[in-house]
């Protein structure tokens, strides 16, 4: 009986992945808490968007928690995402990785030549999967071996499209969880019928044509737990609940002298007819924030605001970057931080800046990406909040009726 | 009305779990509007032909509100004393009108190194996440609390 191992091929993580929230640390501290649930997780490799660290060294963090962790990259490519094992400096030398375009021929021959391993990442996803970009362009998927077809992040509708094509085309398959928040790691994994210590074990073996693994879900790694069926891309009727844009080749132009200079964007004055209305609205029953005799009584001495309550102060709009790309935008994240409590009579101000522009690619296709921080800063000059909302530009098209 | 249980940082493990169920309606939506704000120019929120010309298939929830929701499931959790010291949410796919929407989080690490701030509190670190009928995670992100210890 060959030893096997359960591998999560595809984790984002703080250390480089600007949307990831999982520290590497806080993943082996979970993958001890499903182990004391009985599930099988042997470890996982990093694979941060468009960046790769040649010098960053997670052994000392491995050993201590009795995991495998190794290191990839997810670049970007004409047919979507795609996760490099093994990455050389001949590789890295080659191609410029913070590029969302890179040409796919060329990235899966490349690691190829040069002892390493490309695969599809998410490959049943819209535009940054490559089951679209087959359908849609004819594209043959020149040197593709190996696509990820179980991915933690997409439905099972996508997930049934990538084995759909696997089988169609003749190509390998893992699973992976794709996880950016810890409590999505190992979701969707790996099971390697052999033992993987080393990323050379691990491009030796999807190198290997005869190597004997497969895609599946952590939960069932427990013991006695029959597998569960692959994803099928006809029975699932589900369609993307996200508006679908296309690929654009603007350049992005966009007024790069507004980055890191803070402005006063308004003042507001917090009362209590304001936070009754945010909690009704939220349907908001926590008496530290409606009931003024609870309140009086508890920490606060008195009314405070929920924590959220910043984002609904109106104030000027923050500098604008002036971006140049798309006919729409969404907002794509939010950082909130929390200082100290609003309360009732508050005078809260805020200053605003830019925090910077970057570009990638995603279900939407090519878009870019505003980042704007607001500090709130009450009368006595004592900061209460921080917040950050990160707005997506993309090209989109009206969906049909 | 919100459980005002006090949670205590010794009494939470990573792994632990709660959640709350939401179904954010027009009428949610539009009071939300109201009170916070935040809009948009080209009916995203609230019309379903205008939000059908920019490629949404219904008309969708404002992010802050669904971050919102994730504070709200929070704050409810941790008590009086607790305090929330951030949240960070990515909004991967738009959450729908009337999507029924279970608001999730899971206690990631549990930070016992010391007081957090010299409070004599400890630091809790969690998931948030809002997962829809369709089995999609719109919302993803983490939190971080600080719980005050027993006595």
């Amino acid at each position: 009986m060959p030893e096997s191992t359960y591998l999560d091929l595809h984790v984002h993580s703080t250390d480089g992945s600007d949307d990831a929230g999982g520290s590497v640390e806080g993943y082996l501290k979970w993958i001890a808490a499903r182990r004391a649930h009985g599930q099988r997780i042997d470890g996982f490799v990093v694979t941060e968007h468009r960046r790769f660290d040649p010098d960053r060294d997670y052994s000392a963090l491995a050993a201590k928690y009795d995991t495998v962790v190794l290191r990839g990259v997810e670049v970007e490519t004409d047919i979507g995402h795609v996760l490099v094992f093994g990455v050389t400096p001949e590789f890295l030398a080659k191609f410029d990785l913070t590029s969302v375009s890179l040409p796919y021929d060329d990235v899966f021959r490349t690691a190829w030549e040069t002892g390493g391993i490309a695969v599809g990442a998410h490959a049943g996803r819209p535009r940054i999967g490559c089951v679209e970009h087959v359908d849609d362009r004819g594209v043959t998927l020149e040197g593709v071996r190996v696509i990820e077809a179980l991915n933690g992040g997409s439905n099972d509708y996508e997930n049934g499209r990538a084995f759909d094509l696997a089988e169609a085309r003749g190509l390998r398959v893992v699973g992976a969880s794709d996880s950016h928040f810890v409590s999505a790691l190992g979701r969707c994994l790996t099971r390697f019928d052999r033992d993987i210590k080393t990323m050379d074990d691990l491009v030796a073996t999807l190198r290997d044509p005869d190597a004997s693994y497969a895609p599946m879900y952590l939960d069932d790694t427990n013991d006695g737990v029959e597998a569960r069926p692959r994803p099928s891309g006809a029975a699932v009727t589900l369609t993307s609940g996200s508006g679908q844009g296309t690929l654009s080749d603007h350049e992005i132009e966009y007024d790069r002298s507004v980055i890191g200079k803070e402005i006063l964007v308004g003042k507001f004055d917090v009362t209590r007819e304001m936070i009754a209305d945010y909690c009704a609205a939220l349907d908001q029953t926590n008496p530290l924030y409606t009931d003024e005799a609870f309140a009086a009584a508890g920490p606060n001495k008195g009314i405070v605001a929920p924590p959220g309550i910043v984002q609904s102060m109106r104030m000027d709009p923050p500098p604008d970057a002036k971006v140049k790309f798309g006919n729409n935008t969404i907002m794509a994240g939010q950082l909130h931080q929390y200082y100290l409590p609003v309360r009732p009579g508050d005078t809260i101000e805020g200053f605003a800046q830019v925090k910077e522009v970057y570009e990638k690619t995603g279900r939407s296709g090519r878009m870019v990406f505003v980042v704007r921080r607001t500090r709130f800063a009450n009368q006595h000059g004592e900061d209460v909040a921080a917040m950050e909302q990160t707005m997506a530009h993309r090209e989109v098209q009206a969906k049909a009726e | 009305m919100a459980d005002l249980t006090q949670r205590y940082f010794e009494d939470v493990a990573v792994g632990d779990e709660f959640q709350e169920n939401q179904q954010p309606t027009l009428t949610h939506v539009v009071a939300f509007i109201k009170t916070s704000g935040v809009n948009s120019t080209d009916g995203r929120f609230t019309d379903p032909e205008r939000a059908r010309a920019i490629g949404l298939e219904k008309p969708i929830v404002p992010g802050p509100m669904s971050a919102s929701m994730l504070t709200r499931l929070v704050t409810d959790w941790m008590g009086p004393l607790g305090r929330v010291i951030s949240l960070d949410v990515s909004f991967r796919r738009p959450v729908q009108h009337d999507d029924l929407l279970r608001c999730v989080a899971l206690v990631t690490d549990v930070n016992g190194e010391g007081d957090f701030e010299g409070t004599g509190t400890g630091a809790v670190h969690l998931d948030v996440t809002l997962e829809n009928e369709r089995g999609e995670k719109p919302v993803q992100g983490t939190a971080v609390v600080e719980l005050p210890r027993r006595a």
